[in-house]
């Protein structure tokens, strides 16, 4: 178990600059998920720790000790491979057992050592099959036991959840998060997919064109972005351009192309140009005009998503502004059944509102 | 990482010497066919395009070229048909013995070339067709029947059936959906299938030599027989333009239809 | 196609083996003879020139494709690391040596070996020999022939099992503490087993039935079990005994490469 600090890293490939100073620190024990859209250089980062790329500049340090230009293989790096694998000649235990053996560990403490690995993730009973017989989550387990086994500084998991299907990913990610916790291993995870990172991790870290956007809990990363970049890329928003009018000593009002008016909490000098970002879910839909609140849009309904909890509505106010908002569903009555074309208030609430500078 | 470059070092050093080896006596056969001593010598010590000319004095080489081109290509030309059809058995349907019956169709590969001329030459003898051009056709297509199968087969697998579902929901009938979308997509295992078929048939001594008699002769028997009774560089002018041809024929085929990857599969 | 097999490749061989279990009419001992069936056989068996070409073929064999091996398997390896064009020049090489003509790759080997030829002239030239050597018509330059004609036949098939692993079994090892050699020997050696499978066996079978090569390498003292069946039929026009030794070839063969498929199937977990 280890700390795990990168600075400054970068690497290059011929004028393509695929990290441009990471800069990363990941407390011991703790579960950090690198979050950024494909080709943001996040594997390259994993791989990069994992000692198979080596980084044009930087450095990468296990417990302040640095690793660069350290073999891969004597870096003592748990790695769970998106596509697992397992070697496909071997049992399962003989797959736990292959870092243990390198490693010259006695035969004695090597099986119990496989044994526990494989208690750990719950297929104590399968220790004799191969790995074509088993399913994918099991596979995926299997990979994650023998990455463990070795007790590694640091465990990396490379998109661990994208190849199982929807249900199986559901309960993995459950049974990694308390695989995490009970082993206590500084763990990364390398993921495209936003809810994974959100779930699994003690922070996330967002990352876009080689670089680490912002680092934060998932809580704040999704409540209160620090960027649009940030706010889009972690579920649904709607972005508008404003300009701030008039300050007031609760807030600022935000003139939206000349139309609309917005209500928000942070005082605003006036004249100053700025994007505002709103969580669809943040709006609140509905029929009636709600007469004399503020922040309140009448728009007509143009598309109706229905998602199952809760419905998506894509509305376009008379002046042309789009927005996107969703609503809960609550019992089975006739109210909630929004049509196209009808007519629907949406209110927000002034700090529900976020403030980006421009 | 050091560790690792040595070990990329070694493969490759050994990957090459092994390369050289294989193209060693190309090289050394193309130089000397330029040699201008009546003595096969090398390095030369002069030059001359003697041996290419006189290629033609080769018992026969002419005409056992010409039979042998024949040969190879009514062969490989009937046994691709064949297999065609067969590959599509095979590839299409579930039926019992289906494993059994694809091991038996690519054994001849496995079987001893002799064995086969051996088997063959004593079976003519009985129907009075010994030493003509059927058993020679007839010969040669056992010998190489087995590597279109394998080919068009390999093509098969890759090849996506829903397809030819497409086209049929697009209203074409079955044999339009074969000329126009199952052909096409086999092209590449059809031509090199054949491609292997005709060089093997080409190429062939062990059946052939069974097989011929008197008048009719193949290239490899002439060229086998020059080489056994003579020592001078002919031969190796023979070799560079055999060498020559061929590569022009694959580097060709291959452009047109990525045979090779095709081979070796993905 | 399965019609036309049956009638000239079945049939044939069935004919053969039927023409083998009996006696050669040429030779009035035999037609008198009470001998068994299996007459021939014991005829072969009993014959020291046959059975020392057998066991010449089976020895040449091996060390044939134990050496095309050891020189085609760092081969494969290399083409997965080089780049799209250098690969697919290396593939054609490989390629056109499999489509030339094997009369005309042997006489490449009777230049290279040749009293006047490179070997000959370098070695002279170092002072290794003190005058030419006669470097062919013996097994050494059977050898070198045989390895140099299957090389093809091994490359293309490890190479096509090699492709196929995907590369994480290469990293996974190295992240659970393998170096490059134990990665190659305890993962990616056994993966590639189907190929080596392949590429051996088919080797094998074509070192054990080679014909051309040793009639033009090699001398009457070298003969490989082959030329002493042809020898059989062509020379003496014994068909039954040739059928014989034919059959002893294919059923040795076939019996060798069925062991050894057990065997790598049982050690390696892996289908072949």
């Amino acid at each position: 178990m280890a700390r795990l600090d990168l600075s400054d890293l970068c690497f290059s490939v011929g004028a393509l600059d695929i990290l441009r100073s990471v800069n990363l620190t990941v407390e011991e024990g703790t579960c950090l998920a690198l979050l950024g859209p494909s080709g943001c250089g996040k594997t390259t980062t994993l791989r990069c720790i994992a000692g198979f790329v080596q980084p044009t500049s930087g450095s990468i340090s296990f417990n302040g000790q640095p690793v660069v230009g350290v073999p891969a293989h004597k870096r003592n790096v748990g790695l769970v491979f998106q596509d697992y694998a397992l070697f496909p000649h071997m049992t399962v235990a003989e797959n736990v057992a292959y870092g243990l053996k390198r490693r010259s560990v006695p035969a004695a403490e090597c099986k119990q050592r496989v044994a526990e690995a494989l208690e750990l993730v719950q297929l104590d009973t399968l220790a004799d099959r191969l790995p074509r017989q088993m399913s994918g989550g099991q596979q995926q387990r299997v990979s994650l036991a023998r990455a463990l086994v070795i007790r590694p500084n640091v465990l990396l998991l490379d998109e661990p959840l994208g190849a199982l299907d929807r249900k199986l990913r559901d309960q993995m990610q459950v049974e990694l998060k308390r695989i995490q916790r009970d082993s206590g291993i500084t763990t990364i995870i390398v993921t495209h997919d936003q809810e994974e990172a959100l779930s699994l991790s003690d922070r996330v870290a967002v990352m876009f064109d080689g670089q680490i956007q912002e680092v934060g809990t998932p809580t704040t990363l999704y409540r209160e972005p620090g960027s649009r970049a940030v706010m889009e890329f972690l579920g649904a928003s709607n972005i508008l351009d404003g300009t701030a009018v008039s300050a007031e000593q609760d807030g600022s009002h935000i003139k939206i192309r000349d139309s609309h008016t917005l209500k928000v909490s942070d005082a605003l000098e006036s004249g100053r140009d700025v994007q505002l970002g709103i969580r669809p879910e943040q709006f609140l839909v509905e029929t009636e005009s709600p007469v004399g609140r503020e922040n309140s849009i009448a728009a007509t309904i143009s598309e109706v998503v229905y998602k199952g909890p809760h419905v998506e509505l894509y509305v376009e106010t008379e002046q042309g502004l789009r927005l996107l908002a969703q609503r809960r569903i609550r019992g089975i009555a006739a109210q909630d059944t929004f049509v196209i074309g009808q007519s629907v208030f949406l209110t927000v609430e002034p700090d529900a509102i976020l403030v980006f500078g421009r | 990482m050091s560790e690792e470059r040595d070990f990329r070092l070694v493969v490759n050093v050994l990957g090459w010497a092994a390369m050289a080896f294989l193209v060693f006596p190309v090289i050394v056969t193309l130089l000397v066919s330029f040699n201008g001593s009546f003595f096969i010598e090398f390095p030369p010590s002069s030059y001359s395009l003697e041996w290419y000319r006189n290629i033609a004095n080769i018992n026969k080489i002419g005409e056992a070229t010409l039979i042998s081109l024949l040969i190879a290509t009514i062969a490989a030309t009937l046994v691709t048909v064949m297999a065609l059809g067969t590959a599509m058995a095979i590839v299409r349907y579930d039926f019992a013995g289906k494993a059994a019956l694809t091991s038996f169709l690519l054994s001849p590969v496995a079987v001893p070339i002799v064995a086969i001329g051996i088997a063959l030459v004593q079976f003519f003898i009985r129907l009075d067709i010994a030493f003509t051009w059927y058993s020679l056709v007839i010969g040669h297509m056992v010998l190489v029947a087995a590597y279109p199968v394998r080919t068009i087969v390999a093509s098969m697998t890759l090849y996506n059936p829903n397809i030819e579902e497409a086209a049929s929901s697009l209203g074409a009938n079955r044999w339009v959906v074969f000329w126009t979308v199952t052909l096409p997509q086999l092209k590449p295992g059809i031509i090199s299938g054949f491609l292997f078929a005709f060089l093997i048939s080409f190429d062939n001594y062990p059946i052939s030599i069974f097989l011929v008699r008197g008048g009719l002769t193949t290239m490899p028997i002439e060229l086998f027989n020059y080489i056994s009774q003579n020592f001078d560089p002919t031969p190796a002018a023979f070799s560079t333009l055999y060498i020559l041809i061929i590569s022009l024929v694959i580097m060709f085929v291959e452009k047109r239809y990525q045979v090779i990857s095709l081979s070796v599969g993905r | 196609m399965l019609v036309f097999l049956l009638a000239f490749y079945v049939i044939p061989f069935a004919e053969m083996l039927r023409v083998s279990f009996g006696f050669w009419v040429n030779d009035p001992e035999e037609v008198k003879a009470t001998g068994t069936w299996l007459y021939q056989y014991e005829k072969a068996f009993e014959s020291a020139r046959t059975m020392r070409a057998l066991w010449r073929t089976f020895e040449l064999s091996f060390i044939s494709v134990l050496i095309t091996f050891l020189l085609c398997y760092p081969v494969a390896v290399m083409m997965l690391w080089l780049g799209p064009r250098i690969r697919s020049a290396v593939l054609m090489v490989v390629f056109i040596s499999l489509a030339a003509s094997l009369i005309v790759r042997n006489y490449g080997w009777l230049v290279v070996l040749a009293d006047q030829g490179p070997i000959n002239n370098l070695f002279v030239g170092l002072g290794i020999f003190e005058r030419s050597q006669r470097l062919v018509y013996n097994e050494g330059a059977i050898i070198v022939a045989l390895v140099h004609y299957c090389m093809p036949f091994m490359i293309l098939p490890i190479y096509g099992a090699l492709i196929r692993i995907p590369p994480s079994q290469w990293e996974a090892p190295r992240t659970l503490g393998a170096n490059s050699w134990t990665t190659l020997r305890t993962v990616i050696l056994p993966l590639s087993a189907p190929g080596i499978f392949g590429g051996t066996t088919l080797c094998f079978a074509i070192c054990a039935s080679a014909f051309v090569t040793p009639l033009m390498l090699g001398s009457p003292s070298t003969a490989m079990i082959s030329q002493v069946a042809a020898e059989q039929l062509l020379v003496q026009l014994n068909f039954p005994l040739g059928s014989a030794i034919i059959f002893i070839l294919t059923a040795f063969t076939f019996a060798l490469v069925f062991v050894y498929a057990v065997l790598v199937r049982r050690m390696l977990r892996v289908d072949v």
